[in-house]
Parts: structure tokens; C-alpha cells; sequence
């Protein structure tokens, strides 16, 4: 290998796939068979992070740069004037068992500007996984960007050989869509979605049947939504995300703060902020959905447009339903004590298991870990002392705001001169 | 008051406490591998007994899930001072009462061994994560460490399935022991000085592929959203040194 040429696409493509987020290598068993190398244990592994404290699981980079497309979002357009590069496919495969030999990475995440035709590029992704798995009996976890308009038998021959695969939506609205990827369709990305999930439930059919069908795509499906890139509404992302998770059983759904990388007229301009707070409240929102039970409508809705920028998703629930507080942490069922602000999943861990020994007071949620100073107004517990919760909502949070040191109060200075 | 003192092996910890039983002996207190000498007081020595501890720990087993016992070993290694004090007491309390107390969080000392075990286990995954392995000569793949507590027991399962065709050494500089996998099976080792010379000997080439590891590194950070106090939480400075990208 010419350290020298490859260090230099490297550079190239290692930078322009960076602003994909999905870079988790969770959700696939994978076990080393015949002595080859590597394995997947279910659970990723961040081996650094970045300076921007985001994990660095996988080697994410683009097989090339060359796109015959021009969509406005993207660094890669054709319409860019950048430096092109591609890497052979052994180059390819040489730096993934380089890499992971030396316990650097949990595997790769290949993707690709499209190159002369969606199936010609996606055909070469293939031949990258299916180089690693049948040639160098490489068991660690591989995910492939499926491009947008290969055929359904590509995406079906992908599956077999990825751990899982993704199509980027990148913009959460059709309409937006049409403004800044007006040579693309909403089908083009549709489709392969289809095609794989239509596979993987073959195959667990199959499965049921016989144990002895291989994997195929075990760690399933994701996607990705650009945010902040056009008008859309919070409700609108959680929407399609809901819809993406709902249809095509989509194992996860990024959230990515649009970063600036072309003067567009279409587009936010250059060295306009990374929407990282509402990046991360989506993260917030999208978790209540998946593990605690809410649906998006109580999240969500035509009152609330957009989630809070000060508080947290569930915080701000509870404040638009007091109703349905207090709850007793003795007696209520698990799924209302998922509700309870400011009490995680580990929390409801200890309190169910807590209170079969004995009546569980303030100290002893203390000791949990909960963070009572948002709790403390919608629980009761054996104790006499009871934060009273029928305070105004809009006095409650101020109180909360008050209190409560939050990481990110530097943004929101404005809070505090209001009142 | 009684002192026990014993050799600092889990074996001799879990004979600890099958003499406990034995010879009923009430309130006991450890005392940690690092106190050699206690003087004034009176205390007992327990030689540790290979057939005693597996006793022991087949007793526990009734009461104990696999979990808990690995819990409980996590607790011995993190080398807390007060970590025997804990596993006996719970121990104790739990054959006394046939059934385990480790889910009863409303108890200190169980609260206490949960802190503990997270922290345990935290190394334990960032092991898994920052080791960094250079190839040396004769195809063998050499990583040195310094964890916060001595969790090279507990990542031998994780690095010899992984890395199940190619022989390593994970090195522990701090505690100055090493676990080694030569492509059957994983021993403890100890190195000589004069081999840390073999370890220096590395391949050429070697430079090059920690060279494209950092550039890699460097290409994949977006400058725009930079937060650095959430990198350190993430890669606390002491494992710098190690770190290949970080250099
Ligand atoms: S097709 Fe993909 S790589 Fe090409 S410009 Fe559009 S988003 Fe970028």
C-alpha cells in the first residue's frame, strides 16, 4: 500500500463523510467463527472521540467524493469546487483490518457519492463488504450507506454481508426535499428502505422455520435528518421519525444540526450556529418514545409546535399535565414512574426494587441518584414533608429553572433578565 | 476486635470468609493487602486454602446470580480500601438471611457496592475502548495500559475472542503484570526488563498505520461544534498517554 497517496484520500474522504452521524456499532451479535478476526458483542464501543466530544466507533469515510449530483446540503455536490479522490476497494479493506487489528475501531462505515449510477456505486460498496467477510473472515461490524435509487436486488445482496444499512433522508420534509435535492425523489430514498425491511422480515420468518439462515442485517436499519437546514417544525421531525420507526422498523433515527458547508441561497449561510441544543432535545424526545413509553402526540402536537429550548421534553410534558401528578413512588406502577421528571430508567430500577423492602422516603431517593430538584414537586413518599405541586405551571418552571444548575445555562441567559 | 490479615488473593478473601462461618468469629475487620503490619493488636492470619474458597463460592452460588458474583469480584478488584470490609459484611449478611440483599437499594453498603462496581466497570469498558496495539516483531500485537484499577481479569474474555488470530500482550505498567494471548489460550505474565527491547523493536511500517490512525482522527472532528469539556469527560487526560491519536 502507498502510505503516502492513501493518507492523502484519506484526508479527503475521511472529511466528507464526517457529517454523517450515525457512527454506532451497537445492536449486532456477531461472534468470531473459524478463527478469523473480530467480532460484534452487541455492545458498541467508542474507542476516542473527537474534539466535539462525539464518539469514534467506526472508520466512517466515503468511498469517493465524485457525485453526479448536486444536492444544496451537501459538501460533496458536484457544484463544489473540492478536491476528488476514490479509494480502491482493497485500499479499503486494507485500512479496516489494519485498523481494527490494532484495536482502533469497531469496524466500518462506508458510503459514497454516487459515481456514474446509483447501482454501479452501490454494486462497489458491496464488493467491499463482501471482500472483508468472505475473504478475510472479518467478523467485526460493518455498515453500509445504501444509495438512494439502487435496485432492490443490490439492497437485498447488501444485507447479507452488512450489519446494517441506512439510507439518509437527510431533509425531514418532502417540500424541503424538493428545494435542495430537486434531481432526487422521495422514492429514491423510499424504496431501498422498503427493500431491506422487506428482507429482514423474510429472513426472520425464515429464521423461525430454520435456525441455520444466516444474518442478514442484523443490527437493521437507520436513518438520519438534517435539522435547522429548512423551516421545518419539531413536530414535523418527530413525525417522520415516528412514521420511519413505525414503517420500516428503523432501529434508530439521527438528529443532525445542519452544519454550514456551501453559500446557498437556500440555505442558512455560512457560519450560521450548529442547532445543537434542538439537536439535543430531539435526542431527548426521540428517547421518551422509544423507552418510556410516550407517544409523539403528547410530545409534540399543534400547541406545541416546537420543543422547549429551556427545559427537558419530559419536564415539559409534566408542566402541561399536572393533572396526573402526584405520583406515589411506593405504589405507582412502572410506567407512571417513567413519567416522573427528572427520574431515569436506573432510578425506576432501584424504586421498584427499593420499596419491596421498606416504605422509600426523600433520603432514599436521594441516594438513587434522582435529581430532586425537579422530581421533588411531582412525587409523594413516605414522608411527611410534600412539595406542593399545585403551583402554577409557568411559577414551577421558573422555580425549576431557578434551582436547577443546568449545563446549558449559558444559553439562556435572556431566562433570567426576564424575570 | 478481630484482625484478620490474609495474602490479598480473592482465594484468601473468600477462605476469609468460610473461617468467618467456621469459627464464628464476630465483627471481623480486614485488613487490605497494603497494611503489612498491625502491632498492637492481636490478629489472625488466614493462609488462604484453594478447597476452601471454591466452598465458599459454591455456597454462594445458592443465594448469588453469575451477575452478582461478578459483581462482587468487580468490588475485590477495584482495589477500594474498604472493599473487603464491604464484600464480607454483605457476604455475611446474605447467607445469614439465605437470599441475596444486593438488590436492596435502601441499604448503604449495597448502594455503596453499586457505586463501586460502576466505577469498576467503566475501566473495564474503557480498556476494552483505549487500548491501542502496536505490532512488534514476530507478528505479535503489544498494547501497555495503566488502568484506574486492575481490570485485566476482567477484559481477557473480551480481547481473545476479538483478536482470535493474532497473538498480543496487553501490559498493566502500573501493577507491572500483562496478560498474554498466544493464539490458544491467555496466561499471566511478567516482564523482564530486558524485554521491554523486544517490545521497542517495532516494525517498520508499524509508524505508518499510526500516522493514517491520526490523520483519520484529525480529518473526522467538525471544527464548528467544538466542546472540549465534553471530550475530556469522555477521555480523561491520564489516558493520553496511551492513546495513539492523542500523542
Ligand atoms: S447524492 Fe449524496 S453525495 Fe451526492 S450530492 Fe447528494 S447527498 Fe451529496
Amino acid at each position: 500500500m502507498n502510505f503516502d497517496r492513501v493518507k492523502e484520500k484519506l484526508e479527503i474522504l475521511a472529511d466528507a463523510a464526517k457529517y454523517d452521524v450515525s457512527c454506532s456499532s451497537s445492536g449486532s451479535r456477531r461472534k468470531n467463527k473459524n478463527n478469523g478476526l473480530g467480532n460484534s458483542d452487541g455492545m458498541g464501543i467508542c474507542h476516542s472521540y473527537t474534539q466535539d466530544g462525539r464518539c469514534v466507533s467506526l472508520l466512517k469515510i466515503l468511498l469517493t467524493n465524485v457525485c453526479i449530483f448536486d444536492c444544496a446540503y451537501c459538501v460533496t455536490r458536484r457544484s463544489n469546487d473540492i478536491k476528488r479522490a476514490a479509494f480502491s476497494v482493497q485500499e479499503v479493506v486494507d485500512l479496516t483490518i489494519n485498523f481494527y487489528r490494532r484495536n482502533y475501531i469497531e469496524g466500518l462505515f462506508l458510503s459514497s457519492g454516487i459515481f456514474k449510477s446509483p447501482d454501479t456505486t452501490m454494486e462497489r460498496l458491496i464488493r467491499v463488504a463482501k471482500k472483508l467477510r468472505l475473504e478475510e473472515n472479518f467478523n467485526g461490524y460493518i455498515h453500509l450507506k445504501s444509495i438512494p435509487g439502487a435496485s432492490d436486488e443490490l439492497m437485498h445482496e447488501a444485507g447479507l454481508y452488512a450489519d446494517r444499512l441506512s439510507v439518509n433522508i437527510e431533509i425531514p420534509t418532502k417540500e424541503g426535499l424538493k428545494l435542495l435535492a430537486p434531481e432526487k425523489n422521495h422514492k429514491d430514498f423510499i424504496q431501498p428502505m422498503k427493500a431491506v425491511n422487506n428482507a429482514i422480515q423474510e429472513y426472520k420468518h425464515e429464521k423461525e422455520k430454520s435456525r441455520r439462515i444466516p444474518a442478514y442485517a442484523p443490527a437493521g436499519q437507520s436513518t438520519q435528518m438534517i435539522i435547522g437546514a429548512t423551516g421545518e417544525s419539531d413536530r414535523d421531525i418527530m413525525y417522520s421519525a415516528n412514521f420511519f420507526y413505525k414503517k420500516y422498523n428503523m432501529k434508530r433515527v439521527y438528529y443532525s444540526g445542519y452544519v454550514p458547508v456551501t453559500d446557498d441561497d437556500r440555505l442558512p449561510s455560512l457560519g450560521t450556529q450548529v442547532p445543537m441544543m434542538r439537536e439535543n432535545r430531539l435526542y431527548q424526545a426521540d428517547w421518551l418514545i422509544r423507552f418510556y413509553g410516550f407517544e409523539v402526540s403528547e410530545i409534540v402536537n399543534e400547541n406545541s409546535l416546537n420543543l422547549d429550548m429551556d427545559i427537558d421534553p419530559k419536564l415539559s410534558w409534566a408542566l402541561r399535565n399536572m393533572s396526573q401528578f402526584p405520583i406515589d413512588i411506593n405504589k405507582a406502577p412502572k410506567e407512571l414512574l417513567k413519567r416522573i421528571p427528572g427520574v431515569g430508567l436506573k432510578s425506576v430500577h432501584k424504586i421498584v426494587e427499593g420499596r419491596r423492602h421498606r416504605q422509600l422516603n426523600w433520603q432514599h431517593l436521594q441516594s438513587f441518584g434522582i435529581a430532586l430538584n425537579r422530581a421533588k414537586y411531582f412525587i409523594s413518599c413516605n414522608s411527611k414533608i410534600h412539595y406542593s405541586n399545585d403551583i402554577d405551571p409557568f411559577k414551577l418552571k421558573q422555580n425549576i429553572l431557578l434551582e436547577s444548575n443546568s449545563k446549558y445555562s449559558k444559553y439562556f441567559n435572556y431566562q433570567l433578565t426576564l424575570f | 476486635m478481630n484482625y484478620i490479615t490474609y495474602d490479598g488473593s480473592y482465594a484468601g478473601l473468600m477462605t476469609i470468609l468460610y473461617d468467618i462461618f467456621q469459627y464464628k468469629i464476630e465483627s471481623p475487620i480486614i485488613q487490605s493487602r497494603t497494611i503489612k503490619d498491625v502491632g498492637l493488636y492481636e490478629n489472625i492470619n488466614v493462609i488462604t486454602c484453594e478447597s476452601k474458597a471454591a466452598k465458599t463460592l459454591n455456597y454462594l452460588k445458592l443465594f448469588l446470580s453469575i451477575g452478582e458474583l461478578e459483581l462482587i469480584r468487580n468490588i475485590f478488584l477495584s482495589e477500594e480500601q474498604l472493599a473487603e470490609q464491604l464484600i464480607i459484611s454483605v457476604l455475611q449478611k446474605t447467607i445469614k438471611n439465605k437470599s441475596s440483599i444486593l438488590k436492596d437499594f435502601s441499604n448503604s453498603n449495597v448502594l455503596k457496592i453499586h457505586k463501586i462496581n460502576k466505577s469498576v466497570n467503566r475501566e473495564k469498558h474503557r480498556m476494552k475502548a483505549f487500548i491501542r496495539f502496536k505490532k512488534v516483531d514476530s507478528d505479535l500485537f503489544y498494547a501497555e495500559c495503566e488502568p484506574d484499577f486492575d481490570v485485566l481479569p476482567l477484559i481477557i474474555k473480551h480481547f481473545s475472542r476479538r483478536y482470535a488470530n493474532q497473538k498480543w500482550i496487553i501490559f498493566d505498567s502500573k501493577r507491572k503484570y500483562g496478560i498474554f494471548y498466544d493464539l490458544t489460550q491467555v496466561q499471566f505474565i511478567q516482564l523482564e526488563k530486558n524485554s521491554s527491547n523486544i517490545i521497542n523493536s517495532q516494525r517498520s511500517g508499524e509508524h505508518d498505520y499510526e500516522q493514517l490512525w491520526s490523520t483519520y482522527f484529525e480529518r473526522t472532528n467538525i471544527k464548528s461544534r467544538k466542546n472540549t469539556k465534553l471530550f475530556i469527560q469522555h477521555v480523561p487526560k491520564r489516558y493520553w498517554k496511551h492513546l495513539t491519536e492523542l500523542k
